[in-house]
């Protein structure tokens, strides 16, 4: 059975919360645990009292009373340095842990002995005890892990791990937990989330838990860390912090791949902001007047007609357009196919009719993502014509629905969710960004579904293969959803996605509604 | 050189259709799988209940109440023949 070192930084904290740290340690179910406490010069001299007393009734308990103080980065080091456990759980001074903390983290290293890093969900708790602000987390998804230390506490390092990425650095103070993640993560041959609350994390006045203004330089320190990581791993871009505390990494393209942006229409024209439009035309002309990105053709999937739209008539000719007469009976997924089938780019954007551009920048946001080999789909922000959100992702949770659907578009989601880039279980088919070679690999869109659910079918399959799927808010577009088409939902397209996935339902990696 | 074209476009359609079909048959199959344990686990579930049932004492002493009762029952059913 391995033993656990807990590491706990000590820099004066209130008492009564240090005493219920203490408590929450000793009635820990699982007993094989040492406690490595580093005492940062605490001015308050009922602190070494406190940990004298505990040291002196505990022999699992080691307390080292710095000489002078350090720094939480420092003193946080001197505790590890004490540790003579395989697996290093960090715990802060006015934090508590649930009874069952150590015995949960023991069940998944006897179901995965390769898991090098693990961490669970949390809650708060606050001077009276009350819990609130319980976070039920995603499974370990690197994208999110760039926007928001999202795994925080309860973490669980092996210490080998430690050992080859080192432990906590200087510079880094008030995110030096993240860093050392970021780094962690990074080495480990496994990451494994306990979807379970394991740690109480504590607000009193001043902690970072109760507000982002509480630190202000640990945006600083933090907005380093992700930046260092991308360096590390490989990923070129800019990092900033926002006024919540999150990070946006805006990626730069490393090369700047041929993009087919596929249109399936039948042509239609509808009200859009009070006006009546052709709807594929509307789209185009958006593409054409707001799109930086330069290396793209459109390929028109139009049902076959006697005579084109006189909006679109024209828009045809451009050379960066390539009509293609579908002739068959409606069936969306094939539309999508022929449009692939017949298109030339190295990256494929499959985009409703009824949409309009409104980030420039939204190709080069879209396929920067795909520059990871594991990433196979990267849908935006889609919004409708009132501002309102239409989709930010899909959930499968308890069924397959949009995220944030009807929501204002300046709504922060559950834990700042809706403000960064990161994994999520599918996103909508109105606008997504595919590699070429991995559409090939899924078996395209399925004609098993000519009307609704390709999207989900298609989005399930990319996950069965091991892929993942990127939701990201920087890049935006309006969807004037359901506009070109009657919205019902097909009792037999339903049941065939049960046939298919229906053990996918009810639960979600990766969000927690 | 259409024509060929054409074929050719059609052939490429029925080839991702192939794929998708072979895709969600083998999905279909994880599925199947998944409710054949969902519906074993239930069951293995029902049984233990229904040992814990059978070892209640409440069950034995109205198995014990009852016994008399299925004696004259066997003796009914032989006297009728």
């Amino acid at each position: 059975m391995p033993l656990f070192s807990i590491i706990t930084p000590v820099y004066n904290p209130p008492i009564w919360a240090l005493q219920a740290c203490i408590d929450s340690v000793l009635n820990q179910t699982c007993t094989d645990w040492e406690w490595c406490i580093a005492d940062d010069c605490s001015p308050d001299p009922e602190v070494r009292k406190v940990l004298e007393k505990l040291a002196k009734n505990e022999s699992r308990v080691r307390v080292i009373f710095r000489e002078k103080n350090g720094g939480i980065v420092e003193a946080s080091n001197t505790a590890i340095a004490a540790a003579t456990g395989q697996f290093l759980a960090l715990l802060d001074h006015d934090d508590s842990l649930t009874p069952d903390a150590l015995s949960e983290v023991l069940k998944v290293l006897e179901d995965n002995p390769e898991c090098d890093y693990m961490y669970s969900d949390e809650d708060k708790i606050d001077e009276q005890g009350n819990l609130f602000d319980e976070f039920r987390k995603p499974d370990f998804a690197p994208e999110r892990l760039r926007g928001q230390n999202y795994c925080c506490h309860l973490s669980v390092f092996r210490k080998t791990i430690i050992d080859t990425v080192g432990p906590f650095r200087a510079g880094f103070d008030g995110s030096q937990d993240y860093d050392l993640i970021l780094r962690a993560t990074e080495a480990a041959r496994l990451v494994v989330h306990i979807p379970k609350i394991l740690y109480h994390w504590r607000i009193v006045e001043g902690s970072t838990a109760g507000s982002v203004d509480a630190k202000p330089y640990t945006f600083d320190s933090a907005k380093k860390a992700v930046e260092e990581h991308c360096a590390r791993v490989g990923i070129s871009a800019e990092v900033q912090s926002n006024k919540y505390g999150y990070l946006e990494v805006r990626r730069l393209l490393k090369n700047t791949p041929k993009v087919s942006i596929v249109i399936p229409t039948r042509g239609d024209r509808k009200r859009i902001w009070g006006i009546d439009t052709c709807l594929a035309a509307n789209a185009i002309e958006s593409i054409f007047d707001r799109s930086t990105y330069r290396n793209y053709e459109i390929v028109l999937v139009h049902d076959t007609v006697d005579k084109l739209d006189t909006t679109l008539a024209p828009l045809v000719l451009d050379k960066r357009v390539n009509l293609v007469w579908y002739s068959k009976p409606f069936d969306f997924s094939e539309k999508c196919n022929l449009g692939v089938i017949e298109s030339t780019g190295d990256v494929i954007i499959l985009l409703n009719d009824d949409t309009e551009v409104i980030s420039p920048d939204w190709i080069e946001t879209l396929i920067s993502f795909l520059e990871d080999e594991d990433v196979a789909m990267v849908g935006p922000m889609t919004i409708l014509e009132d501002g309102r959100i239409q989709s930010a992702g899909h959930s499968n949770n308890p069924t397959v629905h949009n995220l944030g659907g009807g929501e204002l578009v300046t709504s922060t989601g559950q834990f700042g969710e809706r403000l960064i880039s990161r994994e999520i279980s599918g996103i909508t088919g109105a606008c997504a960004a595919i590699p070429r070679d991995k559409y090939f690999e899924v078996g395209g869109f399925s004609s098993t579904y000519p009307h609704s659910f390709n999207d989900v079918d298609f989005s399930f399959k990319v996950l069965e293969f091991g892929y993942r799927i990127i939701w990201t808010p920087f890049a935006k577009i309006f969807h004037f959803e359901s506009l070109s088409r009657n919205p019902t939902v097909n009792d037999y397209e339903y049941h065939r996605l049960m046939d298919r996935w229906g053990h996918r339902f009810g639960t979600d990696k990766y969000t927690s509604s | 050189m259409e024509a060929e074209n054409s074929q050719i476009t059609e052939l490429a359609l029925a080839v991702l259709d192939a794929r998708d079909y072979a895709i969600g048959a083998a999905a279909e199959l994880g599925e199947l799988r998944y409710r054949h344990e969902q519906a074993r686990q239930e069951i293995d579930s029902l049984i233990h209940q229904l040992n814990i049932i059978h070892g209640s004492r409440t069950w034995k002493v109205g198995e014990l109440v009852l016994k008399p009762l299925r004696i004259v029952q066997k003796v009914l059913r032989l006297i009728k023949g």
